[in-house]
């Protein structure tokens, strides 16, 4: 299912190209994909194989510490694909699949690989070692073409084929041994002297951490080599691995810095009031004595990053010969706005049932700065008005917002300082008369009309 | 981006499988602390405004005695300020902390080495400086409780300096006569401080507590009784000059019509509105029942313009069926905690009923009464709860009921927690233990809101497993909760939100 053979792949790429073809046309809409696999037999063969691989490969020392580690890699796999964590898509499978072939099959890999595309907004992928890779949403919302992506997935074979995943086994052995060590200690009977053992204990796993993190520092610089080697035998452009690590770099996920609150979201039959969008007043303006925390001050290490080390990284990237070969040809079918916008709405429908209302409001107005004649957006930011006061009434409303500053761009915090002063009947009154307005540019939209209809039944419903 | 934090690479590549987005939101834990006590804990706020809180706690550092405590502040929305550290006893404490929007002002006390001091500190956190307060017994921190139970709070903000209070036994025992120090520090040190005591001459035991300021004008509430026994205390209220310390007037309970317990006051233009509940012409406040609630409004000069009595037949009567004693029927006695005056001038008043029998009080029912800026009967609003019953101790059966009430004030054991302004916006909140059938008991906020002259109940009920809660106020109707869990020395605190 996964990765189809040679004589079916010119077959499924005409239907998939045809389908697509079709459902490209439609950025505006969104329907959810499947969280479940069509052959869930087949899929868990697969895992448990490359499992007893794994496992097949470690003797001795490491021998039982890879049962452990990887039948819990196994199980957490499971966990998240029943938990609907994963991402069944078939023609974001296809497509990924068929770059990944395009990159084993250049370079003469041999592998088989199995991946995963997870639900998670966060721009990351992933390799677990033995085929096993996995990919967030959030990258495709992210990158801007095929090429960025294609550096990824070499990026990430690069350790596959560099077998990382074996120093992780090392590192986890180590933090075992100390963390056992540590146990110890802590069943001392005298207190006093344990307190000060139980630090020591601590500043050995932080040295640890450390040290495994200069490793994994190393790792991402090989495998930033490496695949770039992948990536000049195929059609895509070299260069795209800059751009990737630049983008990575300087990424901010809820970035509203192009757009003004009070612009964007004004309305004449509701303004917006004055008190909502002030900017809170806090203690000694946010700063007092020391804000460090030892561990914190610790894990802001570059070291412990999931992408450590960016800017070594991209330094030895432009050392490297990445001249663009002929221009690199696009597999067709979805375009590179097309997926990006829908792993954009996925993002947004992900964010809305995990009960994160702010962060879906933030990414559909990210998502309306460059498509502001989007009725699905226009309806996506009044929905997240409607369920923030859903929130409020089952009393989960500091799940559904977050503290103001809890995202760094200035806007987005007016925009959640905003949600929080404004009262329950409020957010509906927002809500109704944003989708009162959009539904008068857009008459023929049926989600605008859908919660419209709602948002009217909470207002007779709060007005009585 | 939000970074991921990770020990291993493999645990690096396996949270990709941990979709959790660790956003819990407005929840803030300490973990690890040496030694936890709620009382050491507390709401930051200038007047009716909310700044943050703080929490002192010991570290693990230092010998018995230089322990180091350290001191950590957030904002109104739970996020991190800053923090700073002391250096005490074992026993140190902090009593109170206050925001003057410039400085930070800390209460501490060490009852080891009979000590209190202010310590008023920048930005930085450094101690720009210290000041000795009389040490007093009722400083101890098994005491200091049961004062800010009953209102008195040691330390105010107010404009360029803080007010602390200390209310001292003349000897070393409670039962000696109590004098008072209204102490007034000023952040710059090139400013003047100035203190008011209570008058050496005087044989009566008096106390001091802050009702309310301006830029001008620092009201305070002085209680005086004739002995310790005596059944009858008065409440007169002294506006000294924030600058210079110097009394500008004195209201004594005598010029009113009936005696008046105030509990709050505001600034309303040129008006000064003093409002609380009032007693019989000839009432001993320590022994009867106060019969209503009053409005008086003097002039910025403390003269009287104005006196209003409703009484509880004419207010809660109308909906509740009261005996000749004031008591409501079947519910019994009456506890009001707090007075508030909104900027409009509707007055609410939150209590809570209770029944005695020998040594034993019994908490139920809360309710709430919101009267018209003409004193009228608005509304009032039975909140309903689980009862809990604690018993006083020997000696106290003779006691009438109003004396057991205040008894059960002192010792905490209402589910009244607090009564806060926030502009138009009244909240008040109560924190009860429930018996929950079918499953582990444990606590319920019950909250009231009062706006646009209606009530508004919320019940939040906090399912975790905690060994004990508090509850504090907060800004734009939340309230803060705090949580500890002592096996594993944690501490959560987070903002709920009302529904609103």
């Amino acid at each position: 299912m996964f990765i189809p053979s040679n004589s079916l792949f010119w077959i499924s790429a005409i239907l998939i190209g045809s389908s697509l073809f079709v459902s490209a046309q439609s950025v505006t809409e969104y329907l959810p994909p499947n969280y479940q696999p069509e052959d869930t037999l087949w899929l868990q063969r697969e895992l448990q194989q490359r499992r007893k691989l794994a496992i097949a490969q470690y003797t001795g020392q490491f021998g039982d510490l890879a049962e452990v580690v990887f039948s819990r890699r196994h199980r957490e796999i499971l966990e998240s694909i029943e938990a609907g964590e994963v991402i069944f898509h078939p023609p974001l499978q296809d497509f990924v699949d068929r770059i990944f072939q395009d990159i084993i099959t250049t370079n003469e890999l041999i592998l088989k690989p199995l991946i995963l595309i997870k639900r998670s907004p966060q721009p990351n992928a992933g390799s677990l070692g033995h085929g096993l890779f996995v990919l967030n949403i959030g990258l495709f919302e992210q990158l801007g073409t095929v090429d960025e992506l294609a550096y990824v997935f070499c990026h990430e074979l690069a350790h596959d084929q560099m077998n990382h995943v074996a120093r992780a086994l090392e590192n986890e052995a180590r933090i075992v041994e100390q963390a056992t060590t540590l146990s110890y200690k802590k069943r001392r009977k005298n207190r006093r002297k344990s307190g000060d053992e139980l630090q020591a204990g601590r500043e050995a796993l932080r040295t640890l951490a450390y040290n495994m993190g200069q490793k994994s520092r190393q790792d991402e610089l090989s495998a930033d080599s490496l695949a770039l080697l992948f990536l000049k035998k195929t059609r895509f452009k070299p260069a795209s691995a800059q751009q990737v690590l630049h983008q990575l770099h300087t990424l901010e996920l809820f970035d509203l810095s192009e757009i003004r609150i009070e612009q964007i979201l004004q309305l004449s039959e509701f303004p917006l009031k004055p008190e909502w969008l002030a900017k809170e007043k806090r203690m000694f303006g946010g700063s007092f004595g020391s804000n460090e925390s030892a561990v914190e001050k610790w894990f802001d290490l570059d070291s412990l990053n999931t992408h450590p080390a960016l800017e070594e990284r991209m330094l030895m990237l432009t050392q490297q010969d990445n001249r663009d070969i002929p221009e690199g040809a696009r597999l067709g079918g979805w375009t590179d706005q097309h997926w990006q916008t829908w792993a954009g709405y996925e993002i947004i429908e992900y964010y809305f049932q995990a009960g994160l209302t702010a962060h879906a409001l933030i990414t559909s107005l990210r998502m309306l700065i460059h498509d502001e004649h989007n009725p699905y957006l226009h309806a996506m930011i009044a929905r997240s008005f409607l369920m923030t006061y859903d929130a409020v009434e089952a009393y989960n409303f500091d799940r559904a917002v977050p503290p103001p500053n809890y995202f760094q761009d200035a806007q987005a915090q007016q925009l959640v300082g905003m949600l929080r002063k404004m009262t329950a009947k409020d957010l509906v009154t927002y809500g109704y008369h944003y989708l009162k307005t959009k539904k008068a540019l857009y008459p023929e939209n049926a989600i605008l009309e859908q919660y419209l209809i709602e948002a009217k039944k909470l207002m007779e419903k709060l007005n009585k | 981006m939000q970074k991921q934090l990770s020990l291993s690479f493999l645990v690096i590549a396996l949270l990709i499988f941990s979709l959790q987005i660790s956003v819990t939101a407005q929840k803030r834990s300490f973990e690890d602390l040496y030694e936890v006590e709620l009382k050491n804990a507390g709401v930051i706020q200038d007047g009716t405004e909310i700044n943050g809180y703080y929490f002192f706690n010991r570290t693990q550092e230092g010998k018995r005695k230089s322990r180091v405590f350290e001191l950590q502040l957030v904002d109104h929305n739970l996020e991190p300020i800053g923090k700073t550290e002391f250096i005490g006893s074992d026993d140190m404490s902090v009593t109170s902390v206050a925001y003057n929007g410039q400085y930070l002002a800390v209460r501490l006390v060490d009852p080891r080495a009979d000590e209190t001091r202010l310590e008023i500190l920048d930005s930085s956190g450094k101690t720009i400086q210290t000041v000795k307060l009389p040490y007093s017994l009722y400083d101890h921190p098994k005491y200091a409780a049961s004062q800010t139970s009953m209102g008195l709070f040691p330390l105010y903000p107010v404009k360029n300096g803080f007010i602390a209070y200390s209310n001292q036994p003349s000897k070393k025992s409670m039962m000696s006569k109590t004098k008072y120090e209204i102490i007034f520090v000023p952040h710059a040190e090139a400013e003047d401080g100035w203190t008011k005591k209570s008058s050496e001459k005087s044989e009566l035991f008096e106390a001091a507590g802050f009702l309310g300021a301006d830029d001008e004008l620092i009201l305070n509430t002085i209680y005086q009784r004739k002995g310790l026994l005596s059944m009858d205390m008065t409440f007169d209220i002294v506006a000294l000059n924030t600058k210079t310390g110097k009394q500008h007037f004195r209201y004594t309970s005598n010029k009113s019509r009936y005696p008046v317990w105030i509990t709050e006051a505001i600034f309303k233009e040129d008006q000064i509105l003093l409002s609380g509940t009032y007693y019989e012409k000839d009432g001993k406040t320590m022994k009867d029942r106060p019969i209503g609630l009053a409005v008086i409004r003097l002039d910025r000069n403390g003269d009287e313009i104005e006196e209003e009595y409703i009484s509880y037949q004419k207010t809660l009567g109308k909906k509740l069926e009261l005996d000749n004693k004031g008591r409501i029927k079947d519910a019994g006695n009456v506890y009001i905690h707090d007075v508030a005056l909104t900027p409009s001038g509707e007055l609410i008043a939150i209590g809570e009923t209770y029944k005695v029998f020998n040594n034993d009080v019994t908490i139920k029912d809360g309710l709430m009464l919101s009267l018209t800026p003409e004193l009228e009967f608005q509304s009032v609003e039975i909140l309903e709860k689980d009862a809990h019953t604690a018993s006083l101790g020997r000696g106290v059966s003779l006691a009438g009921p109003v004396l057991k009430g205040m008894a059960a004030k002192s010792l905490q054991w209402f589910d009244f927690e607090y009564l806060q302004k926030d502009g138009e916006l009244i909240t008040a909140s109560f924190l009860n233990y429930e018996r929950r059938k079918g499953e582990a008991n444990g606590f319920s906020i019950y909250s009231y809101t009062f706006t646009e002259q209606a009530f508004n109940q919320n019940k939040i009920r906090l399912d975790s497993e905690s060994d004990n809660a508090v509850i504090f106020p907060a800004r734009n109707g939340y309230i803060m909760v705090m949580e500890y869990f002592a096996k594993e020395k944690r501490l959560d605190t987070r903002l709920e939100r009302l529904k609103l």
